[in-house]
């Protein structure tokens, strides 16, 4: 692997009990570049979203085989340290995710997790983060009200935050607005461009404007498979394949 | 591309097909007119040659309607690969249909300034790029509704004939005038008029690149790289 792919999966396969989820996928994660991951729902955009942080680990029906590779590891080995792996590969989730605590402790608690930092130290990473969201300014007088008093496009910038405090390398986001306004979603989009210069970013999305805003290369899923993988613009203008062709442009059965 | 299923949205399915068939109006409306601009100068009727360049207005419009309707198609589909590549195509043949319309009218025209005694001169010439520029509309709108990937290309280097056939109609005109300084205006006025024949030429190459790339997804220049270049040298000259 060179140092230009930050993931790279290979021979890929997952199951729930006995559903074959993902069959055989096989492709590279560029390194600070935005892969957008698109299919219909049940295709396993987020089975596999979810596999690059082991989050499946929680539900022992769950299986994956194959290797994902990530810094000259197979994430996908027994042996890996989660807590690390997680720290590392962060993880924002289609609904917004605020703990019921204050706007500093939701950045802090993760911190934390990982870190030993002084009372200063924490006031700028916390600071740093919530700027790097784009919500400092916003929120910079009332870091001690609840998290949960934002708005939905805010708590979703704060799970940002709390997710980048911890300064990962990858930032795994399932469908992060989903649930928000124009205004908040082109927010998320607009820090999804700073951010990709520090981040390998891989994002699930339904909305194929998104995905052509946002992504350097697009993956289209169906049914467990990967259809096609392509640099953003030859994927809207003129895909190589024909299922992909029929899915973005809405003529799909 | 065989044929595609439909969008599962029919409304846009049926928007689609119905920017499908202004374009081929407008395509048949701007073939007819050319094509009545060629009887006008042959038989250099001035009346048709009025009524031919009065169309040009209900030609205008068309454009006009062909954009405002694509816009609206992007602003509310949000179009995708086939679809965004069609409507894309449609703006731009839209404007080359236009401005055929626009030179084919100007032949009509210049048809008035032409001194009667001296018409005789070189017509053969000009007519003869007139049919052969008519052969390649109608090739370009059967290859259009067909979506026939060949006989776009075929009408493309088609238009490698009309440079040359231009090129001897312009050796022709030329002769006579300096043989005979009565026929300057006339001559010079025909010679106009094959540029604008010849510029029609070039639009429909536009329009056959424009229709290649909804088809294929692929711009047709580069295929043949040389010919253009050679091509785009020469045609900086005047305009």
């Amino acid at each position: 692997m060179t140092d230009d792919i930050a993931i790279s999966i290979q021979g890929l396969n997952f199951y729930y009990n006995n559903f074959h989820a993902l069959k055989n996928i096989g492709f590279d994660m560029p390194r600070h570049q935005v892969t957008a991951m698109i299919g219909p729902s049940g295709c396993g955009k987020s089975t596999l979203l979810r596999t690059i942080n082991r989050m499946y680990d929680l539900y022992p029906e769950q299986k994956a085989e194959g290797e994902i590779w990530f810094d000259g590891k197979n994430i996908l080995d027994k042996r890996i340290d989660l807590n690390i792996l997680r720290s590392r590969i962060g993880m924002v989730f289609q609904k917004p995710t605020p703990f019921n605590m204050s706007i500093q402790d939701n950045i802090a608690f993760g911190i934390k997790l990982y870190e030993r930092l002084s009372a200063s130290e924490m006031k700028d990473r916390i600071e740093e983060a919530l700027r790097q969201v784009a919500l400092w300014d916003e929120v910079k007088g009332r870091l001690h009200i609840s998290a949960l008093s934002l708005s939905g496009g805010q708590q979703q910038r704060l799970c940002m935050a709390r997710t980048l405090a911890i300064k990962p390398e990858v930032l795994l986001l399932d469908e992060p607005t989903s649930a928000l306004d124009p205004i908040s979603t082109a927010r998320i989009e607009e820090l999804l461009d700073a951010l990709k210069t520090q981040y390998t970013i891989v994002i699930v999305t339904h909305n194929l404007q998104q995905a052509a805003r946002c992504a350097d290369q697009v993956a289209f899923f169906y049914m467990g498979e990967l259809i096609e993988i392509n640099d953003v613009e030859t994927m809207f203008t003129k895909p190589d394949n024909i299922q992909t062709h029929d899915y973005i442009t809405g003529r799909f059965g | 591309m065989g044929k595609l299923p439909e969008h599962t949205i029919s409304r846009y399915e049926y928007e689609l097909e119905q920017l499908r068939t202004m374009l081929l109006r407008m395509f048949g409306m701007v073939e007819n007119q050319f094509s009545q601009a060629l009887i006008a100068l042959q038989e250099r009727n001035l009346d048709m040659a009025r009524k031919i360049a009065e169309q040009d207005r209900e030609i205008d419009e068309f454009e006009r309607s062909i954009e405002t309707f694509s816009i609206k198609i992007l602003a509310l589909r949000s179009p995708l690969a086939i679809d965004l590549r069609e409507i894309v195509a449609a703006l731009k043949i839209s404007s080359d249909l236009e401005r055929i319309g626009d030179l084919a009218s100007g032949i009509c025209r210049r048809l008035r300034k032409v001194d009667a005694t001296h018409h005789e001169v070189s017509l053969s010439g000009l007519l003869s790029m007139g049919r052969q520029v008519q052969e390649m509309l109608r090739e370009t709108a059967n290859a259009m509704s067909k979506k026939d990937e060949t006989m776009m290309v075929h009408v493309w280097n088609a238009d490698l004939l009309i440079d040359d056939l231009y090129t001897s109609v312009f050796r022709e005109l030329t002769t006579y005038m300096m043989e005979d300084q009565h026929c300057i205006t006339t001559c010079s006025h025909l010679l106009f008029m094959a540029k604008n024949i010849e510029r029609i030429g070039d639009h429909i190459t536009n329009i056959v690149e424009s229709t290649y790339y909804v088809v294929t997804g692929e711009m047709l220049p580069y295929l043949r790289p040389h010919k253009r270049n050679r091509k785009s040298l020469e045609k900086n000259d005047g305009k």
